[in-house]
C-alpha cells in the first residue's frame, strides 16, 4: 500500500472514532452444504415465459428440467428425453426418460412435456420465449412416452433452442396459470435437482435439494439466493464472507475479483460478442468509407484489455467465440480486417463524403458497464474527427430505443446467446426481416442476396455449412455494418469453502458446486 | 370537526391531482409497457397484440385512468408488469425494511439532534455552539450516498463490525444490519434537527415568559429543559414527522448502497423497468404519507396549543 | 441604483449590512467559493492535463509526481478532472438556485402584495407542490422522461420553489404594511415598481440566503442522481459523476473518489455557512 492510499484510508477512518455500539462479525458458520449465492437482480419469475433474463434463468435451470440439454462440448445431449429421432428435416420424435417425477411426487408425462412447449405459442401466455419457438408448427403426444414435434421449415437451431426454452412444467399447473406461473404467488413445480421453498422479490429465493431427482444427487442441501443490485456492494459481500459465491461479475471488474483473498474466481468463454453497430440506413454511416474509417480508428486491443481485464480478447469475426469454435474448431477463417491504424482511418475518411468529420448520437444504458468502453471509443473516434454525443438512458428506456431502431446511429451492443449454432446469430444481424422494430439487425444492413444466403445456411451441414457461414462473415467484414470489438470470459466467484466446475454451456450452476474437501 | 373534515377533503384532492399527474406523465413518457412485459428478447407480433389487448393499452388515456382509479379505490392497484405480483404485495414485502430503517434513523436523529441543538443554544456563541453548528453544516453537506460508502468501507469492510448488505431475518440481526444504513440516513437529518432545535430554543429565549422564568431564578438546567424543550416540542415534532415521511420513500441512496430491498430501491428499479403500476402506487403512497403526517402534526398542534385550537375554532 | 423616494426609508436591516464588516467565517467560505468559481471558469486552462485525455495502458494509479491525485480507470488525470469538473458541478446547482430564486421571488412578491384571488390560488398550488414527495417525484420525472440533466434541473427548481414562495410571501405581507410602502403607494407609484424597487431590497437578504440553500440542496441532490446513473452523460468531468465512476477504485486509487466527494462537501458547507452568516447578520435585530 502506498502512503497515498494509506492517507485516504485514514481519511475514511476518521469517522470510525464516532463508532458507538458494535455488533458481532457476520456469521460464516453456516453449514457447508448451505450455499449463499448473490446476483445483481432478483429473479422476477421462475418461468421462462415471463422471466427470460439471467437472474431468473439461473434459478429456473436449477429447478426445472429441459427436454434436452447442451453438453460440455456444445453438443445437444438427453435430459428429460432419453433419446430422439429426426426422421425427416422437419420432424423430431422424442422418447421420454422413465422415472422423472415433479418434486411433489407426480410423474412427468408426455402430456406435460408437449404442453410445456406449446404454451409458448399461446397468445394468452404472452411468452417472452415465443420468438424462439416460432418455427414449431405442432406438438403431438404420440404414445405414453413419446412426443413428436413438426416444424414449419427445417431448422438447425431447433434442438439447441429446446435445450433453452423447453422447460418441463406440469400441464395442470401451467394451464391454470397462463399469465402468472412462476410468480412469487404461484411459484413453479419442476423435476430438476432443486425445489423452491421460498420465493420473494424482496428477500430472494431459497432452494432445497429435490430428494426425488432422477439424476445424480446434488452436493448442496440448501441454496439461499439474494439480490444485491450494487456491484460494489456485491463484491464486498463476497469478500466479507456474507455471501459464498456469485456469477454476476462484470468482465471489466475481473481484476478486482481475482485479487480477493479466500475467493476463487473461475473463468470460461462466454457465448457473447461485443460489437459496434453502425446504422447504415441514413446519415454519414451510409458511406462504407466512413464505416471503415471508424473500424480502423478503434484501438481494440486497449479496449479489450480495459473491458475484460485480460480475461478475453479482440473479436475478429462477428460471431461469439464458442460458436466459432463449434463450427471451425481451432482454425477460424482469416478474413480481411480493419486493424487499428489512425493514418488508414484518416485516409478512409478523406475518401468519404465527410472528410471533415461529424457528430453521431450514441445512446447507451446508463446502468451498464458498457459506459467505460463507449468513453474509450469516443476518445478513439475523436482522433479522426468523429465526435460521439453520449446519451445516457435508463435501462428500460434504452432497450426501447434500441429495439425501435430510431435515432440509434451508433451503439455498443453486447449480447449473450443461448446456443452453439451461428444460425442463432447471423440471421438476426443481417437479414432484412429483423431490420425493423423489435429486430436485432440494429445496423439495418441487408440485401436480397444476403437474405438468400442466410436461407441457404439452414440447408447445409458440415463443411458446406462452415463455408456458407464464412461467406456471410466475409461480407460483414468488408461492408462493416458492425465492428466486432471484443469477447470476454464469464466468471463464477466462489469462497474457498466450495469448489465447482463450470463451462460455457453450464445452464444449472448450482449442481456443479460442492463443499470443498475439508470444509 | 369542520377543520378535520376540511383537511381530509384537501388531502383527497391532493392525492387525486397527484394520481392524475403521475398517470398521465407515465403514460405519455416514451416507450411502451408491452416491451417490459415481453422482456429483453425479440417478441412476435401475436404476443405484442395479445399484451396490448390484455392491458387495454389501446384504450384512450382517460378510459385507462378511470379503470385504474375504479380498481384503486377498492384497494386493487393492479399487478407489477415486471413480476406479475399484485402491487400491494410487492410494496408490502418491502415496507418492513424501509419502516425499520426510517424508524431507526429517526430515533438516532432525535437522540443526537435534540440534545446537540439544545446544548448549542445554551452555549450560544461559545466554542461548543460553534463546534456543533459547524459539524451540522458539514453533515448536511455530505451527499448521503458518499456517507454510505464511507461507512461501508470503514465499519463493515475495514473493521468488520457490521454486515455489508441485507436486512437480516431476526430482530437482533435486523438491528445490526440496519445500524450503518440508519447512521448514514440520520447524519444529514440530525443536522436539520440540530439547526431547527437551536433556532427554536433561541427564539424562545427572547420570549417574555422565558425572561420572566429567568428573573424568577429558575435554575439553568430547569430553565432550558423544563421550559425551552417543552415549548420547542412542536416545531421539532413537525420536522421529525416530515423527516420520517421523507424516509419512507426517500431512503433510496442508502438502500441501494447497502443492498437493502426497501421501498426506495423498489422505486429506482421500477422506474428503470418502467413498471408503471408500481411507480404509480409508490408515488401515491409517498403523497399519502406526507399528507397523513401533515394532518397528524396539525392535530397535534390543535391538541397541545390552546392558541391554535381557539384560532381554528374561530376560523 | 438611483435614490428612490422609498429608498430613503430603507428598512434598518439593509443599512446594517453596509456597516458591518464580514467576519473570518464569511471571508473563508466566500474565499473557498470564489476559488471554486475560478476553477469553474478557468479550470480547464490551469489543469495540468486535458481532463478527457485517456491512457488505457496506464489505468488507475495512485498519486505521484506526474499525477498529483492519481488517475482513474481510463488513465485520466484526477486533478485535472476535478478542476474542470467544478464547472458542471457548480453551474447546474447555480442554475437551479437562480431559477428557484427568480420564480419564488416574483411569485411570492405578487402573492404577498396583491393578496386576493391570486394569492389564494397560488397558495393552494404551493400547498399541493409542498405535499409532493420531492425526491420521489424527482426520480420519477427524470427517470421516466429520459435522464437528461435539463429535466433534472427543471424538476429540482419546480420542487424547490414552493417553500421559498411561502417565505417571500409572508415577508412581503409584513413589508407592505410598513410606512415606506404606504408612502410609495400614496405617491402613486406603479405596483411593479413598488414591489421590485422598494419591497424587494428589503427582503433581499432572505432571498439571497434562500438561494444559497437551494444551491446546496441542488449540489447534493445532483451528485445523488449521478450515483443512480441519471443525469450527465458518461465522461463529463463532474464531481458527482466522478464519485460514482470511481468508487469502485477504492482499492486502486481511493483519491479518485475521495477528492471529488470532499469537494462537494466543502462547496456545500461553504455555501451554507455563507448563507447562514448572511442571514444571521441581517436578522440580528
Amino acid at each position: 500500500m502506498t502512503s497515498a492510499t494509506a492517507l485516504a484510508r485514514l481519511a475514511t477512518g476518521v469517522l470510525l472514532v464516532l463508532a458507538a455500539g458494535c455488533a458481532g462479525a457476520p456469521g460464516s458458520g453456516a453449514a457447508p452444504d448451505t450455499l449463499r449465492w448473490a446476483m445483481g437482480n432478483a429473479p422476477n419469475s421462475l418461468d421462462i415465459a415471463h422471466g427470460f433474463n439471467d437472474a431468473s434463468t439461473t434459478v429456473q435451470f436449477a429447478v426445472l428440467d429441459t427436454m434436452v440439454a447442451i453438453g460440455p462440448d456444445g453438443r445437444v445431449v438427453p435430459r428429460i428425453a432419453a433419446s430422439w429421432t429426426h426422421p425427416d428435416p422437419r420432424t423430431y420424435v422424442f422418447t421420454l426418460r422413465e422415472g422423472p417425477r415433479f418434486s411433489d411426487g407426480t410423474p412427468v408425462t408426455a402430456e406435460d412435456a408437449a404442453y410445456s412447449l406449446t404454451r409458448h405459442l399461446d397468445p394468452a401466455v404472452t411468452s417472452q420465449a415465443a420468438s424462439y419457438v416460432t418455427q414449431v408448427k405442432k406438438v403431438e403426444v404420440t404414445g405414453p412416452r413419446t412426443v413428436r414435434v413438426t416444424l414449419r421449415k427445417p431448422s438447425p437451431t431447433f434442438l439447441a433452442t429446446a435445450a433453452l426454452a423447453w422447460q418441463i412444467v406440469p400441464k395442470k399447473l401451467a394451464a391454470a396459470h397462463p399469465k402468472d406461473l412462476g410468480s412469487p404467488e404461484v411459484g413453479t413445480l419442476g423435476s430438476g435437482p432443486f425445489k423452491v421453498t421460498k420465493f420473494s422479490l424482496a428477500s430472494g429465493v431459497t432452494l432445497e435439494r429435490n430428494e426425488l431427482y432422477w439424476g445424480p444427487r446434488p452436493a448442496l442441501r440448501r441454496i439461499e439466493v439474494k439480490a444485491i443490485s450494487d456491484p460494489e456492494t456485491l463484491r464486498l459481500a463476497v469478500s466479507s464472507g456474507e455471501v459464498d459465491g456469485t456469477n454476476d461479475i462484470q468482465a471489466s471488474e475481473t481484476r478486482k475479483w481475482s485479487a480477493l483473498r479466500g475467493v476463487t474466481t473461475a473463468f470460461y468463454p462466454a457465448n457473447h460478442i461485443a460489437y459496434l453497430s453502425l446504422g447504415v440506413r441514413e446519415g454519414p454511416l451510409k458511406d462504407v468509407h466512413v464505416r471503415r474509417a471508424i473500424a480502423h480508428a478503434l484501438d481494440r486491443g486497449a479496449l479489450a484489455t480495459l473491458m475484460t481485464g485480460g480475461h478475453g480478447g479482440i473479436a475478429d469475426l462477428m460471431l461469439p467465440k464458442p460458436q466459432i469454435t463449434a463450427l471451425y474448431g481451432d482454425k477460424p477463417p482469416r478474413l480481411p480486417a480493419h486493424p487499428y491504424d489512425v493514418t488508414a482511418a484518416k485516409a478512409e475518411l478523406a475518401r468519404s463524403a465527410h472528410p471533415q468529420g461529424f457528430t453521431l448520437a450514441a445512446p447507451y444504458d446508463s446502468g451498464s458497464d458498457d459506459v467505460k468502453a463507449l468513453q474509450a471509443i469516443a476518445a478513439d473516434l475523436a482522433a479522426i474527427g468523429v465526435r460521439l454525443d453520449l446519451q445516457p438512458l435508463p435501462t428500460e428506456q434504452y432497450r426501447q430505443r434500441m429495439f425501435s431502431h430510431q435515432d440509434t446511429p451508433l451503439q455498443l451492443v453486447d449480447l449473450v446467446y443461448g446456443t452453439p449454432d451461428p444460425g442463432e446469430v447471423l440471421p438476426d444481424l443481417v437479414s432484412r426481416a429483423s431490420a425493423g422494430p423489435q429486430g436485432f439487425n440494429f445496423s439495418g444492413y441487408g440485401s436480397p442476396e444476403m437474405d438468400a444466403r442466410l436461407d441457404d445456411l439452414g440447408t447445409h451441414e458440415g463443411a458446406d455449412r462452415a463455408a456458407a457461414v464464412t461467406e456471410v462473415l466475409a461480407e460483414i467484414a468488408d461492408q462493416v455494418p458492425y465492428v466486432p470489438l471484443y469477447t470476454k470470459e464469464a466468471a463464477v466467484a466462489l469462497r474457498d469453502r466450495y469448489t465447482g466446475r463450470f463451462g460455457t454451456w453450464t445452464a444449472d450452476v448450482f449442481s456443479g458446486i460442492r463443499p470443498a474437501a475439508g470444509a | 370537526m369542520a377543520f378535520v373534515a376540511r383537511r381530509l377533503a384537501a388531502a383527497l384532492l391532493l392525492l387525486g391531482v397527484l394520481s392524475v399527474l403521475t398517470y398521465a406523465l407515465l403514460a405519455l413518457a416514451p416507450g411502451d409497457p408491452e416491451q417490459v412485459l415481453l422482456g429483453p428478447r425479440p417478441s412476435t407480433a401475436e404476443s405484442r397484440a395479445a399484451v396490448r389487448a390484455q392491458y387495454h393499452l389501446d384504450d384512450p388515456l382517460p378510459v385507462r385512468y378511470a379503470a385504474w382509479l375504479g380498481d384503486a379505490v377498492r384497494g386493487d392497484f393492479g399487478a407489477s408488469l415486471y413480476s406479475r405480483e399484485p402491487v400491494t404485495r410487492v410494496i408490502a414485502d418491502r415496507l418492513p425494511v424501509t419502516a425499520g430503517l426510517a424508524g431507526y434513523a429517526i430515533v438516532l436523529t432525535l437522540a443526537v439532534g435534540l440534545p446537540a441543538g439544545l446544548a448549542a443554544a445554551m452555549r450560544r456563541g461559545g466554542p461548543l455552539d460553534r463546534g456543533i453548528t459547524l459539524s451540522a453544516l458539514v453533515a448536511l453537506a455530505i451527499p448521503p450516498f458518499a456517507m454510505s460508502i464511507l461507512l461501508l468501507y470503514g465499519f463493515a469492510v475495514t473493521l468488520g463490525w457490521f454486515p455489508v448488505f441485507g436486512a437480516g431475518e431476526t430482530f437482533a440481526e435486523r438491528v445490526t444490519h440496519l445500524t450503518l444504513p440508519a447512521i448514514a440516513l440520520a447524519t444529514g437529518q440530525a443536522a436539520v434537527v440540530v439547526r431547527q432545535m437551536r433556532a427554536a430554543a433561541l427564539d424562545l429565549a427572547g420570549q417574555d415568559y422565558m425572561t420572566f422564568a429567568r428573573a424568577r431564578g429558575v435554575g439553568r438546567a430547569h430553565y432550558w429543559i423544563g421550559y425551552a424543550l417543552r415549548n420547542t416540542a412542536l416545531p421539532v415534532l413537525t420536522v421529525g414527522g416530515l423527516l420520517l415521511a421523507a424516509n419512507l420513500t426517500g431512503a433510496l441512496f442508502v438502500e441501494r448502497a447497502f443492498g437493502l430491498h426497501g421501498v426506495g430501491e423498489l422505486l429506482v428499479s421500477a422506474v428503470g423497468q418502467k413498471d408503471l403500476p408500481v411507480v404509480q402506487a409508490l408515488v401515491l403512497m409517498g403523497g399519502a404519507v406526507v399528507v397523513a403526517v401533515n394532518l397528524l402534526i396539525d392535530l397535534a398542534y390543535l391538541a397541545v396549543d390552546p392558541r391554535v385550537r381557539h384560532g381554528a375554532v374561530a376560523a | 441604483m438611483s435614490v428612490m423616494p422609498g429608498a430613503v426609508r430603507l428598512g434598518g436591516r439593509a443599512r446594517r449590512l453596509r456597516r458591518t464588516r464580514p467576519g473570518p467565517v464569511t471571508l473563508l467560505s466566500g474565499g473557498i467559493l470564489a476559488l471554486m468559481a475560478a476553477a469553474a471558469l478557468f479550470g480547464t486552462w490551469v489543469a495540468p492535463y486535458d481532463p478527457a485525455a485517456q491512457d488505457l495502458a496506464l489505468g488507475a494509479t495512485t498519486p505521484g509526481w506526474a499525477h498529483w491525485a492519481g488517475t482513474d480507470e481510463l488513465g485520466r488525470d484526477v486533478l485535472s478532472r476535478c478542476l474542470a469538473g467544478a464547472r458542471s458541478a457548480l453551474l447546474w446547482p447555480l442554475v437551479v438556485a437562480l431559477g428557484t430564486c427568480a420564480m419564488s421571488t416574483s411569485l411570492g412578491l405578487l402573492a404577498g402584495y396583491r393578496r386576493g384571488w391570486i394569492d389564494a390560488v397560488m397558495m393552494r398550488v404551493v400547498d399541493l407542490l409542498i405535499a409532493m414527495p420531492g425526491l420521489l417525484m424527482l426520480i420519477v420525472l427524470v427517470g421516466v422522461l429520459g435522464g437528461g440533466i435539463g429535466w433534472a434541473v427543471l424538476a429540482m427548481a419546480v420542487l424547490f420553489t414552493p417553500g421559498d414562495i411561502r417565505v417571500v410571501r409572508s415577508l412581503t405581507m409584513a413589508q407592505r404594511e410598513l410606512a415606506y410602502a404606504e408612502a410609495a403607494r400614496t405617491l402613486g407609484l406603479g405596483r411593479a415598481r413598488i414591489m421590485f424597487r422598494h419591497l424587494l431590497p428589503n427582503i433581499a437578504p432572505t432571498v439571497v440566503a434562500g438561494a444559497l440553500l437551494s444551491f446546496v440542496a441542488a449540489l447534493v441532490a445532483l451528485s445523488g442522481l449521478s450515483f443512480l446513473g441519471i443525469g450527465l452523460p458518461a465522461g463529463t468531468p463532474d464531481w458527482g459523476l466522478m464519485i460514482e465512476e470511481n468508487r469502485g477504485l477504492l482499492d486502486l486509487n481511493p483519491w479518485a473518489a475521495v477528492v471529488p466527494a470532499a469537494l462537494v462537501t466543502i462547496a456545500a458547507t461553504a455555501a451554507t455557512l455563507l448563507g447562514d452568516q448572511l442571514f444571521e447578520r441581517l436578522s440580528d435585530a
